[in-house]
Parts: structure tokens; sequence; C-alpha cells
């Protein structure tokens, strides 16, 4: 369970400029929730937070009991080796590796056997279709493809946790589709706790649970109860009041 | 499958930084080494000696060097960290430890660096031993003695911790626990304006009181210590640096004041982003100026000083020295060359040492001066004078209200002298500057006793005597009937050996004007490769915003002008009043030519405006 209190950031000593601002949140496993908001309501930084891969001014984030703050360096690592899987927004793939190579780098880290390497890597590339230009390097291929890869990469570890940020960002619709489908698959079968950013409705529809960012603050959980379509107009909805006030 | 090592060791890659940096390595620990061993030899220690001051400038040379490596080989080190520093964040980010990168960095680049800094050492004490003791001195020494391992092996250790402070010191970016800020090099709060009002003001103060020190030092009465113009020095160079890495805060306040402030947003942009990544290069840059010119000076005024070199120091055609034992000897010698000989004065003397300091002295009686020159002293018992043998425009010379002058030992002084394990005081009456004998140490001081008071001390200590001899026109010593080891002090046996020996003084001054002229070319570059991808990435926006060639062009070699002329006049600038400040006897002369000096700077920096526009155009 990931559980947020009071968290607050800022990127300025004098804290006159708040990114987040008394944040609440349980997040419980196995869940598949939702981040959305309007440009420069925190939502990435949020993320990175959870991800520790930034620092927070105030508030607690505790991830399966233990506070990410008070972890020492060695629980940090082995919490970025094996507890979470983050995608970039901006992909972060290597320059000097493969598509392959980046995305099974993770996963040698964790010391697998190499048949199982290869196992777990052929079924993703297939389903992502990846394995069309596995060979050639990132800046070789275009940004929807370096975006599966990133996807790849994060989904293949299977960790406990994968944070997303806009994971269909440059995506079309169908692959976009595929990727969704895949985080819902990992989310029921492997109990894997998602947490995807997004401005888009139909990504945030495939959620359990959608909460509303807005100047730092939680404003609005939606949660799926009943149909998909039903779920998917309350998102609309609420997206559009927020572009309106925006 | 390839294993996690392979993609580990695949996955961090800036070959061409990294050979830089090993290359650059290579260089500086040959340039290092080089200089190392040069203040390591015996006979250019005692030149600068002699030069008042000299040693310091040269040991603070040294420490300049070490530290413009230390800066230089970090940012070289920094240059190819950051082209890793993306790829290092990402790892990081998937839970790799940073202990382990770190190490791995470490363990890959320290075997190279040794290589390079071992061969590079051996490179310059090779060409210390072929320039300076094959070519220059002319001798043939065993070289692999004790003093000169002892010196391999600390440069070679200094430059390998310089080496590790750098990388370290990058290294430690990684420790951050704003990983995102690794993977997207954000490196912190930019700096606000305050930090540069203040810098701005420091540089002018230290630039302002370091000078004023140097001339309170260069004109006051009293002896300071010869830390004096090396603090100074420091304080300038702190000075020159503040006010170099200031420029782009105040330039920039006194750009947006313009009324059409609008104009100039490109320039602002230039000088606020890269001004402040090659700030630093640039007030190495400046200093390195300063040096130039100070070096510069130094060897025209050598070179000058050897052109007008004379034999004034030298009164006597030959002074032969001898003991007691050999007495009878020499006066048969003498009676032998009485024909060849025109004057001689014998002068007894005895050597002691003054008890502070350990200096060693020289006593001679009342009469021998008296006899040569023809001047009553009318010493007083357990009284002396102090005879320098020395240029008195050389030295700060203090006078009494009575008349008295003195400068190496305060007058009414009681001075303990130790001859043969007996102490000896004598109160100093006065000095007195003149060239009594030849000399072959103008250092060395001499005490004019009383008659009585030297008979005391003869008694003591061994006499040694100086047979002063001029000869006739058209004469020649027989040095053929000269006994064994008498030793001979020729008029123009000095006079060469003294031509000779600031001709190796500035020989290696000049190595020195060299060295500096590598670390010039090597910050010039620091300053290019500080700037080039950031200045790239803002042309190619400024193009998407559809800002016109001119304009970019405009502004672009206006920044190129403030980068090259800007740490000249403020290096060059600061180095000729320096110059003018340090220098004892400086003239109108010597000053015209600092500021010469500082004019051909500039038209040399001109040519490498020239070339720089060239190839960033």
């Amino acid at each position: 369970m990931i559980q947020i209190t009071n968290l607050g950031k800022s990127y300025d000593d004098l804290k006159k400029h708040l990114v987040l601002q008394g944040l609440n949140l349980t997040v419980n496993d196995g869940e598949f929730l939702g981040i959305m908001g309007t440009s420069g309501s925190g939502k990435s930084t949020f993320l990175r937070i959870v991800g520790g891969l930034e620092t927070y001014s105030a508030g607690e984030v505790s991830v399966f009991g233990q506070d990410l703050q008070t972890m020492k360096e060695p629980e940090r690592e082995e919490y970025r080796k094996n507890v979470i899987s983050f995608v970039f927004q901006d992909y972060n793939l290597l320059s000097g590796l493969t598509v392959k190579e980046n995305i099974i780098l993770p996963y040698t880290m964790m010391e697998k056997d190499d048949g199982k390497i290869e196992q777990d890597y052929s079924a993703i590339a297939k389903r992502l279709g990846i394995d069309e230009f596995e060979n050639r390097y990132p800046d070789e291929v275009s940004g929807g493809e370096q975006q599966r890869a990133a996807i790849a990469r994060a989904v293949l570890k299977k960790s406990k946790v994968l944070l997303a940020d806009e994971p269909t960002g440059s995506l079309d619709i169908g692959t976009g589709r595929k990727v969704l489908e895949l985080f819902r698959k990992i989310n029921a079968d492997y109990k894997v706790t998602v947490i995807m950013v997004t401005h888009d409705v139909l990504c945030a529809s495939f959620c359990n649970r959608v909460v509303f960012l807005r100047d730092g603050q939680f404003v609005k959980t939606i949660n799926k109860i009943n149909s998909q379509e039903n779920f998917y107009r309350s998102i609309q909805e609420e997206m559009g009041k927020m572009d309106e006030i925006f | 499958m390839k294993s996690f090592d392979i993609l580990l060791k695949k996955s961090i890659r800036a070959e061409k930084e990294l050979r830089f940096y090993i290359y650059a390595v290579f260089v500086l620990a040959a340039v290092f080494s080089f200089l190392a061993f040069l203040s390591g030899n015996q006979t250019f220690v005692e030149l600068l000696h002699r030069e008042n001051g000299m040693l310091s400038i040269m040991y603070m040379l040294i420490c300049t060097v070490l530290i413009a490596i230390t800066i230089y080989l970090k940012s070289l080190y920094r240059n190819y960290f950051d082209q890793i520093r993306r790829e290092l964040g990402i790892l990081i980010s998937m839970g790799m430890s940073r202990k382990r990168l770190k190490k791995l960095l470490l363990v890959k680049n320290m075997r190279f660096i040794i290589i390079a800094d071992a061969a590079g050492a051996a490179v310059g004490f090779c060409v210390y031993v072929i320039l300076i003791l094959h070519f220059i001195l002319d001798r043939d020494e065993y070289i692999f003695d004790g003093i000169l391992a002892g010196i391999f092996g600390p440069v070679v250790i200094s430059i390998l911790f310089v080496c590790l402070v750098g990388i370290l010191c990058n290294h430690r970016i990684l420790n951050s626990q704003n990983i995102y800020g690794i993977i997207n090099k954000q490196d912190g709060k930019i700096g606000h304006n305050v930090n540069g009002a203040v810098q701005a003001v420091i540089g002018f103060v230290f630039l302002m009181g370091g000078n004023g020190v140097l001339l309170y030092n260069k004109i006051g009465i009293a002896e300071h210590s010869n830390l004096l113009p090396i603090v100074s020095v420091c304080i300038v160079c702190i000075g020159i640096y503040f006010s170099v890495l200031s420029f782009g805060y105040w330039f920039s306040a006194v750009l947006q004041k313009k009324k059409k402030a609008g104009k100039d947003l490109i320039l602002l942009n230039e000088i606020r982003n890269h001004y402040r990544n090659s700030a630093k290069a640039m007030s190495a840059y400046a200093i390195i100026n300063w040096l130039l010119v100070f070096l510069l000076v130094i060897i025209i005024m050598l070179g000058l000083e050897n052109r007008s070199l004379d034999t004034s120091d030298s009164p006597f055609e030959y002074v032969l020295e001898f003991g007691e034992d050999q007495y009878d000897d020499m006066e048969s010698f003498l009676r032998q060359q009485q024909n060849s000989i025109h004057e001689c004065y014998m002068i007894p003397t005895v050597d002691g040492y003054a008890i502070y300091g350990e200096t060693k002295i020289t006593m001679m009686p009342e009469k021998s001066y008296n006899e040569i020159t023809g001047k009553m002293l009318n010493i007083k018992n357990g009284h002396t004078i102090v005879l320098s043998q020395l240029d008195r425009s050389m030295v700060n010379i203090t006078k009494e209200d009575d008349g008295r002058e003195w400068h190496y030992w305060t007058i009414d002084e009681e001075i303990p002298i130790n001859v043969e394990e007996k102490k000896y005081c004598f109160c100093t009456d006065y000095e007195i500057w003149e060239y009594l004998f030849n000399c072959e140490d103008p250092q060395k001081r001499i005490l004019i006793l009383n008659d009585k008071d030297f008979s005391a001390v003869a008694q003591q200590g061994s006499l040694l005597y100086k047979l002063c001899i001029n000869l006739k026109n058209n004469a020649r010593l027989d040095s053929n009937r000269i006994p064994e080891d008498i030793r001979l002090v020729g008029r123009w046996d000095r006079y060469l050996r003294v031509q000779k020996e600031n001709r190796i003084l500035m020989f290696s001054l000049m190595t020195m004007l060299v060295v500096l002229c590598i670390l010039l070319l090597l910050t010039q570059h620091m300053q290019y490769i500080c700037e080039k991808n950031g200045r790239k990435r803002d042309y190619d926006l400024q193009i998407t915003l559809g800002i016109e060639k001119d304009c970019r062009e405009k502004a672009r070699k206006r920044s190129l002008w403030v980068k090259n002329f800007l740490p000249v006049f403020i290096g060059g600038l600061t180095g000729c009043l320096c110059t003018i400040c340090f220098i004892k006897d400086m003239n109108l002369y010597l000053a015209v030519l600092s500021f010469t000096v500082f004019l051909f700077e500039c038209i040399m920096q001109f040519f490498v405006y020239f070339m720089e526009d060239r190839f960033d155009s």
C-alpha cells in the first residue's frame, strides 16, 4: 500500500512557489490509479516523488510501510530496483544500447536466468511490436517506438508498482490501447499497482480510480463503480470543468 | 545474451571526451614535471635566490600552475562526465547502486590516467635533462641520483591527486537525491543577481587593495617580509577572478538599463548563459595574461641588464684567496710577478656566523679598508661598520636623523658572532655600500672591525687572505706560477659567469613563459568546450523563432569580443599595474615597456579572435 500524507513540494528555498501542497492519498495494493489535471498541476512531480526520483519538502510518502525520506541509500536502491518501475514522459532510453538491450537492462540487473529473460522479452516484444526494430539504437527510431521500448522496459521487470508518466502521449490510438490493455493485464494477473499520469480521458477510463490534481492539491476522486461508459463520462465531465477553470 | 556488466559498460561511453582528458593529463604531467625538476636544480635555485624575491615568485608560479592544472582537469572531466550523466541518472533510477557506478567509472578511467601521468612525467623529465642540463647548463649529471628520483615520485603523485580530486568532485553530483535532476542536468538553482554585485565589489576592492599593498611595500621605508609581495599578488589574483566572474552581472545590468534594451536581448541571452559557463575559464585566462605581462617584463629587464653588465662591481683584475699556510708561497709569487703588478693589497679576513639566522659573514680590519680607499672610519672597540657590496638602488635604505644609514642590520644593535665556537658581540654603527674587492656572493656581508678587535678575532679563527691585484697595461698574470688550491676571482671570469647565469635565468623564465602560453591555450579551449553545446542549442532555437541571421551574427561577434578581450584587458592592465608596483627600480621606460607588452598581448588576442570568428561562423 502507498500512503501519502500531507505531501508538499516547492522548488525554491523560500517556498514561494508550491508545486504540491497538503496532498493526501492512499493507493491500495493492486490498484490501477489514474492521475489527471491541467498543465503545471504537479502530476509528473508527484509521480517522480513516489518513484523516489525527487525529494519532497513536507509530509510523508510511505510505500509498503517504509517512509521514502528516511530510507537509507541501500534501501532506496532496492526500492528503485525491485519495487518500482518507471515509464518516463521523455522515455529516457540509453543512447549507447539498442532497443532490445535497453529493455532487458533492468532485468539483467536482477540477475535473472538468460533463458527466462529471453522468454519474457519475446512475449512483450511481440505484444508491443518491438521485434521489428529491436536492434536499432534509440536515435534511429521514432518517438512512438521509443515510448513502446520504455514501456516494455518497465513492464518486463514485473515490479510491485508501475509508475507511468503519459505513457501513450506519442502513440496512435491502436498502439495506445494495446499498452493500456497490457497495463490492465499485469494489474489483474500479477497484482501490480499501476499509477498512471495522463491527460487523456480514454486512457484514464482504463483505471479503477481517477484522482484530479489542481494547483498542487487533489480536488476530486472518481471511482469506477458502474459501467465503463458512465465512468468515462464522469471523467470527461470533470476534465471539462477543470479546463473551464483553467 | 549479454550480461549486465557488458551492457553497463556499453551504456556509459564518451570516448572522444575521455581521450581528450587523458591526453591533457599526459601534457600537463609533462609540463608540471619539467617545472618541478627545474625548481629542484641547485644552479637555478641559487640564481633566483640572488634576484630579490624571484625565488618566491617562482614557487608561487609553480603553485599557480598546479592550481590551474587542477581547475582545468576538473573542468575537462566535467565535460566528459556531462556526456554520460544522463545515462548514469537513468541507471540510478532503475535501481543501480551509486557506489557501484562511481567505482566502475573510477576503476575504468584511473588506469589510463596513471599511465598518462607516469608517461607525461617521464617526458617532462627527459625534456629537463636534454634542455636544461645538457643544452643550457652543459652538464653530464648522473640522472638517477636520489634528488631526481625524489622529485619524480611526488610529481606523479601530485598529478594523480589532482585528477582524483577533479573526478571525485564531479562524481559528487551522483549523490544528489534528485535523480530526475541528474538525468536532466539540473545543477540546482540559478544564482541571483545579488551574488554578482557582491562579486563585483570584492573584485574591485581586492584588485585595488592588492596593488596598494605592493606599492606600499615598494615605497615604504620599513623592510617587510618576502611574504608580503606574495600575499599581495594572491589578493590581486582573487581580485581579477571576481572581477571577471561578475562581468556577466554588471554588463547585463548596464545593457538592461539602455533605452533600446529590447534590441539587445540576444546579446543579453549570450552574456547571461554562455558567459556564466565560461566565466571561470575566462578568469583563469585573465590571471595568466597578468602573469605573462609580469614575466615578459622581468625577462626583458634581465636581457637589458645583461647587455649593460659591466665590471664596476669588480674593482680588481684578480683577487686571490688563500689561507695562512700558503702565505709564504704567495709572498714568493708576488715577488715573481712584481714587474707585472700595478697595485696590490693584502686583506686579512676571518669568516664567522651571525648567530641569529646563521648568516655567514666576513670580518676585516679597518686598516685594510683605509689602505684601499684612503678613508678613515674611526671605529671604536666593540663596534663595527657593515659593508654591503651591492648597488644601493637595489635595497631599501633607512636613514636616521643623524645621517647614519642602514639596511641589513639595525644600527646600535648588538650582533652576536660565532667564530670557531667562540662568541663575540659587536655593535653596528652604520652601513656602507661599495665594491671594495671582487666578491662572488654579493649577499655575504662584511664587518669592518677596529684593528684591535680584529686581532682578537683572528687569534680565535683561521685567517683567510685576499690578495687584490691590478696589473700594469698589457701585463698578464702567469697563472702557472699560482700555487695550487688558491682560489682566483678574476674580473672578467666573474663578468662572463654572471652573464651566463643571467642567460640561464632568462632561458628558464622563457620556458615558464612557454608553460604559461600552453596554459593560456588550454583555458581558451576550456572556454570553447564550456559554451559549445549550449550555444548550438541556442542558435537552433533562435532559427526556429525566426530571428534573422544578421541579428544572431551581430550578437555572436559582440559576445566573442567580450570573451576574447575582457580577460586580456583586466588581466593585462592589472599585470602592468602590478609590475609597476612590484619592481623596485621601476622607471618610465619600464612602465612604457609594461604597456607595450600589454598592447602586444591585445594584438595577439586579436588574431585569436579572428581565427575563432572564422571557426565559429
